[in-house]
């Protein structure tokens, strides 16, 4: 941890207790019962508001708690080891509006959402209309500036759809077009502070029913000749977009890293499922087919929380480069993460099908993580964020770059995130990816790990590939209308920036004594092999001979060492991730505690 | 065509327009029986007016079942409607089918509970032991039965149970038996039961337990010899898993026409899904997998009578793979469709949100994919020494075409191990001969990438060293076995299908197909993805016909 | 493949090895008349022991005869019986 602040402020974790104790209020019960009734669980609220949730929004200049981005990360994440929604339907979005104001917004503006946040009160994020989807730029919503009199407002016409909070929020912040011009300029942010309307209003009390996070309260806002003050503008008219996509990195690539914490409490949570099944005379555990789905999905976990923690830190050390990191991440972490949640529901089987506690939350959390890719940045918009920039970002990753050790540590000093250096172009140099062009840490790797030697060399392969072909390509190419082809090379890049990011944080994690990399040579190894199972080989040729089949080949005795480290580390009562620090969770299996 | 498709298109016009108020099962009904976990009585009343029990019945005994692609393609119609509906109604395929092979009165006596529609349960699992059937506690002393089973479908409402006892104390495959527990000749007083089991997906199925205290038996209600359950149970399933894939089936159904719903009516960055490429390549992807999926339980459906004795590998394959492929179309049609794929309410998306959470349990009941894998690795050995051996396969395009005429089923010819693997995996290079003429050179090209990819999976399985504990590699080449019998299947109906649809009649699909199974297998093609892209063309211009999207006509109603 | 029926000793050496194998079990700790479920001897190793059979003698077994002689002396006699027919 970096900052002693920290330590004064009470762990989650602590407040929250043991999902599996009999008598508790944040039980996978509990949980599970509140889901079925599409709410959520109200003494976990309870909990959140108590602890000043809302101080977790607000900068620390502003009277918050929120200093540097990863602790911010720490402090959330024992919500989202136990309920996603929960997060998510508590106070995550206020925070996607909420930096918007801390972006673009005047001071006044900041110090009274500040104060209305320190309160307890919430923000709806109102971007999403149903037929747009995460297309922007065709929002239909407007916004008119109006006069009555002296007094002159915004009124707001037109509706968004599938916004959660939206009856409850006190407050809305509205994503509106203020002008006819095409192109990005036409569009404006406005903070609605429901107890401060000029005129109209706005009906907000449809709720529409969601397959995942039903206990939260996604709803419907049509406005009404709706006229808010003149000085709800965040930002200059016009310049919504830009405030809007600067926020996005940083909520991109912090709701990433609170994600991994519902993988992390699913792959502890199969170790006592593992151990206590029985079938034909032994227990799931002694399947190794079994410990491979475990270390597989653990892998992932890796992968993920390394790129995340890293995109987390770079908005802090590199904020030049977080546009295309921040896209990149929300991009592949929420496929990697629900490809292990796939991972584990085969290994759960059948015992996770019933909403039934303790493993019916494993299908809770599946449905919940669904909408990750979903939700406020889809995967291809990520994609499409990352397009247009390829060739450009491939003349920044042939300069050299300096390793930057503190963007790949967890013991970083972050200091204050600085909104104003978050831009909107590719950055300086490509960081995130220096760990593979730098000898000294490739070497290392490749020393101490020989037997994946090899996978290292194909990412480092796989950049150079890259480079070229980014650089091939034209204006014509990069549009919209992209064809599969460039799709495919912008997903390529996200994979090669969590190889870097990979590297990076083994390279320091070394000498972390929280860090897998540091506990266990197996770790690096099976992230490496997860992460190189998306390395595909060139699609072949018509009349080209066939190459040798490139799958990625997991050995056994990986296989055993990762499942060995995952089991004992859950023992221990230590979470799963590139940070293992205590949690309050369930090591032992019902059947073990009825022993 | 064979009879199985008249009867499945008479269902298919009998149940109607999910649209349609004046259909038997309607799309609003099934949203909100779902939302409220309540049982689809109305469906399955339906069901038994028109008579699809008579499906599960075998001619002998007065029904109609005579190969499984009937009950296969009835259980289909109602899948894509409401999968709960499917597996209450269906799950009497599976109760009922062990009495079949023991015949006699047992079987008399099983077909006129099944032909009244009264709903008939399989009493295999038990609280604490899942899949682990050898442990069976449940017993038979005498005639008495005592014990009890647990989750088992239709345990409450059903009216009979085809229970899995302990008739010897020793712990081996020939201490259980199987009895018919029949309610109505029974001491009701003795028996009891255990709630619903409220589950994430078929919300509004009877999943439940029951317990039987010392309840004593009629004489005569066992169902085959004693001793011989286990081996009774282990060849039903080699029938009940193929027939099952039918659920998979229907949940692909409608999440293809979601998505096509979806590419037909959206407009994104100023222009029509259709006009954008990738996203046209993505949908043709998702169809692409929903036509793997179809060719594989079709013609896995076809092995049950055509190659009986290979059904031990090949329902382990299929069980594996149908599932598999189904599941990742789900994934990728809930990223395609985007919010729309996570709302109640909506009608159509209402219903992709559905069938999303329905089709998880498919992949899980009767056997998950562990327990298939295991059982594909098993058959390494016979798949090594098939490959070893000349084998005359002219006739198997023929006896394995959707529309042949049933050779009837004979469950006498089931065994639990093959003796040389699967007849259509040593028939890839003469059915990629067939498959090429008249293609176009994608087509030619996947085929050939296939043909290698599929020498070379095999060529690994006669390799492989057979080991105590098959290991983390043992897992993965089965996996790629299985995914080189759905390739075959794709082959084999490009090859000879003498009821193709229009759909089928176009290169593009096995293009595409096979091209997707090549990238599984570690062999990405550059063709893929044009080949997608047509495909979607094609399922567009098919679904705005009011046609399903299939390989096969004849089925649905016209 | 031998083409000669092996005698009855010959067979209860042959499995002896192989249920040594399988189940990784010290031949020393158990005898011709030990039952093969109480030997860690699995039906996944019953599948097993039949393509061996198959490969070795030459004759098509299905698990269900180590079900119903579940003793190496048994399953030896029954093999026996089983390769002379054919």
């Amino acid at each position: 941890m970096s900052q002693a602040s920290t330590a004064q402020i009470a762990d989650l974790e602590t407040l929250f207790g043991d999902p599996l104790a009999p008598a508790g209020e944040l039980t996978y019960e509990a949980i599970l019962a509140a889901d079925a009734e599409r709410r959520l669980v109200e003494a976990a609220e309870t909990i959140l508001s108590r602890w000043g949730f809302g101080a977790e929004l607000v900068p620390e200049r502003l009277g918050g708690r929120w200093r540097s981005t990863e602790d911010l990360v720490r402090r959330l994440l024992p919500i989202f080891r136990r309920d996603l929604a929960l997060g998510l339907g508590h106070g995550i979005t206020t925070f996607m509006a909420a930096v918007n104001v801390w972006l673009g917004g005047d001071e006044r503006t900041q110090r009274d959402l500040a104060a209305r946040l320190l309160r307890g009160n919430r923000v709806a994020v109102c971007f999403h209309e149903l037929a747009h989807g995460n297309d922007l730029l065709q929002n239909e919503c407007t916004a008119t500036l109006v006069h009555d009199g002296a007094v002159r407002g915004w009124r707001i016409d037109g509706t968004k759809e599938v916004i959660n909070n939206i009856d409850r929020a006190e407050s809305a912040l509205v994503f509106a077009r203020t002008s006819d011009d095409p192109g990005p300029g036409a569009f404006s942010l406005l903070l609605w502070h429901k107890d401060a309307s000029l005129s109209g209003g706005a009906d907000t009390g449809r709720r529409v029913l969601t397959a995942g996070v039903r206990g939260c309260q996604i709803g419907v806002v049509t406005f009404d000749r709706l006229v808010v003050p003149e000085d709800a503008l965040i930002g200059s008219k016009g310049g919504g977009a830009s405030i809007a996509l600067r926020a996005f990195q940083i909520t991109r690539a912090v709701v990433s890293a609170l994600a991994t914490g519902t993988v992390d409490a699913a792959t502890r949570l199969a170790v006592p499922y593992m151990r206590g099944r029985a079938l034909y005379g032994e227990t799931v555990w002694d399947l190794p087919h079994a410990r491979l789905l475990l270390t597989r999905a653990w892998a992932a976990l890796l992968v993920s929380d390394a790129l995340a923690r890293t995109a987390v830190r770079a908005l802090h050390l590199r904020p030049d480069e977080s546009y295309m990191l921040s896209a990149a991440t929300k991009y592949l972490v929420p496929k990697l993460l629900n490809d292990a949640m796939h991972d584990l529901s085969v290994l759960f089987g059948s015992s996770f099908y019933a909403v039934t506690p303790p493993y019916g939350i494993v299908e809770k959390w599946l449905r919940d993580l669904t909408i990750l890719p979903i939700g406020h940045a889809g995967s291809t918009s990520c994609l499409l964020s990352v397009i247009p920039y390829l060739p450009t970002w491939a003349r920044r990753a042939r300069k050299p770059a300096q390793h930057e050790p503190a963007l790949f540590s967890t013991t970083a000093d972050l200091g204050e995130l600085p909104f104003s250096a978050l831009g909107l172009g590719v950055g300086r140099v490509d960081s995130v990816t220096a760990p593979l062009r730098d000898e000294t840490i490739t070497s290392a790797l490749r020393s101490a790990h020989p037997a994946v030697a090899g996978l290292v060399d194909r990412w480092a392969g796989e950049l150079a590939t890259l480079r070229d072909a980014a650089a091939a390509l034209g204006p014509a190419s990069l549009r919209p209308d992209a064809t599969p082809e460039v799709f495919d090379l912008a997903r390529r890049l996200t994979a090669v920036m969590a190889a870097g990011a990979l590297l990076g944080t083994w390279y320091e994690g070394r000498s972390h004594a929280t860090s897998p990399f540091s506990r266990t040579p197996v770790a690096i190894e099976a992230a490496l092999l997860r992460l190189s199972e998306l390395l595909g080989p060139a699609p072949h040729a018509p009349g080209a001979p066939l190459p040798a089949p490139s799958r990625v080949r997991w050995p056994q005795d990986v296989a055993d060492a990762a499942a060995a480290h995952i089991a004992s580390t859950t023992g221990a009562g230590l979470s799963l991730g590139v940070e293992e620090v205590a949690v309050t969770g369930p090591s032992r299996s019902p059947e073990e505690r009825k022993s | 065509m064979n009879e199985a498709f008249h009867r499945a298109a008479d269902i298919d016009k009998y149940l109607g327009d999910p649209r349609d108020p004046q259909a038997r099962i309607r799309e609003d009904d099934v949203l909100s029986a779902d939302e409220e976990s309540l049982f689809p009585a109305e469906a399955v009343d339906a069901l038994n007016d028109w008579g699809v029990q008579r499906a599960y019945i075998p001619a002998r005994f007065g029904g109609e079942l005579d190969d499984a692609l009937l009950p296969m393609l009835l259980i289909r119609h109602v899948a894509r409607r409401d999968l709960t509906a499917a597996v209450a109604h269906g799950k009497t395929f599976l109760g009922a089918l062990c009495a079949w092979p023991a015949g006699g009165d047992i079987a008399a006596r099983m077909a006129s509970i099944v032909d009244s529609g009264a709903a008939v349960s399989w009493g295999l699992t038990e609280q604490g032991r899942g899949s682990d059937l050898l442990h069976t506690q449940t017993r038979v002393d005498g005639s008495t039965l005592s014990g009890g089973k647990w989750p088992i479908n239709n345990a409450t409402r059903g009216r009979a149970m085809c229970v899995l006892v302990r008739t010897r104390p020793e712990i081996d495959a020939r201490s259980l038996s199987l009895v018919l527990a029949d309610k109505e000749e029974i001491d009701l007083r003795r028996v009891s039961y255990r709630p619903k089991v409220r589950t994430h997906g078929i919300k509004g199925a009877d999943i439940s337990g029951i317990d039987w205290d010392e309840v004593p038996l009629p004489p005569d209600r066992f169902v085959g010899e004693p001793g011989r359950g286990f081996e009774t149970v282990l060849k039903a399933l080699q029938i009940t898993r193929p027939v099952c894939t039918a659920l998979s089936l229907g949940a692909a159904d409608a999440a293809v026409a979601a998505v096509l719903a979806f590419t037909s009516d959206r407009r994104l960055y100023g222009r029509g899904l259709v006009d954008l490429p990738t996203a046209t390549a993505e949908a043709g992807a998702i169809v692409a997998d929903m036509l793997i999926a179809e060719a594989t339980a079709m013609v896995g459906a076809r092995h049950v009578t055509a190659y009986t004795e290979e059904m031990g590998l090949v329902s382990a394959l299929v069980k594996y793979v149908v599932p598999a492929t189904v599941d990742t179309l789900f994934r990728n049609a809930t990223q395609f469709l985007g919010a729309r794929s996570q709302l109640v309410g909506t009608a159509r998306a209402g219903a992709f949100q559905k069938a999303a959470r329905d089709n998880r349990v498919v992949g899980i009941f009767d056997g998950n994919s562990v327990v298939n894998l295991n059982a594909i690795v098993n058959e390494f050995g016979a798949i090594a020494r098939g490959a070893r051996r000349e084998a005359d396969l002219q006739s198997l395009p023929a006896v394995l075409d959707a529309g042949a005429a049933s050779q009837g089923l004979d469950f006498g010819r089931l065994r639990l191990l093959t003796k040389a693997g699967s007849s259509l995996l040593r028939a890839i290079p003469m059915l990629a001969s067939l498959a090429r003429r008249n293609a176009s050179p994608d087509l030619t090209h996947a085929i050939a990438v296939f043909e290698s990819a599929a020498a070379e999976v095999l060529g690994e399985v006669s390799a492989a060293v057979p080991a105590a504990r098959p290991g983390a590699a043992h897992f993965e080449l089965a996996q790629l076995v299985a995914e080189t019998f759905a390739g075959a299947c794709c082959l084999l109906v490009r090859a000879h299908n003498t009821v193709s649809s229009s759909l089928a009649r176009d290169d593009a699909w096995a293009a595409a197909a096979l091209g997707r199974i090549c990238e599984r297998l570690g062999y990405p093609l550059l063709g893929t993805t044009s080949a997608c892209r047509a495909l979607a063309g094609h399922a567009l211009e098919t679904s705005r016909r009011g046609t399903p999207v299939t390989l096969f006509e004849g089925w649905y109603a016209a | 493949m031998t083409t000669e029926v092996p005698t009855v000793v010959a067979l209860e050496s042959w499995l002896r090895d192989r249920v040594a194998t399988y189940g990784e079990v010290d031949p020393s700790t158990f005898t011709e008349d030990t039952p093969l479920t109480e030997l860690g001897f699995s039906s996944v190793y019953a599948l097993t022991l039949c393509g061996d059979i198959e490969d070795t003698f030459g004759v098509d077994v299905e698990p269900t005869i180590v079900w119903d002689n579940p003793t190496i002396r048994r399953l030896a006699a029954a093999l026996h019986e089983l390769i002379a027919e054919n």
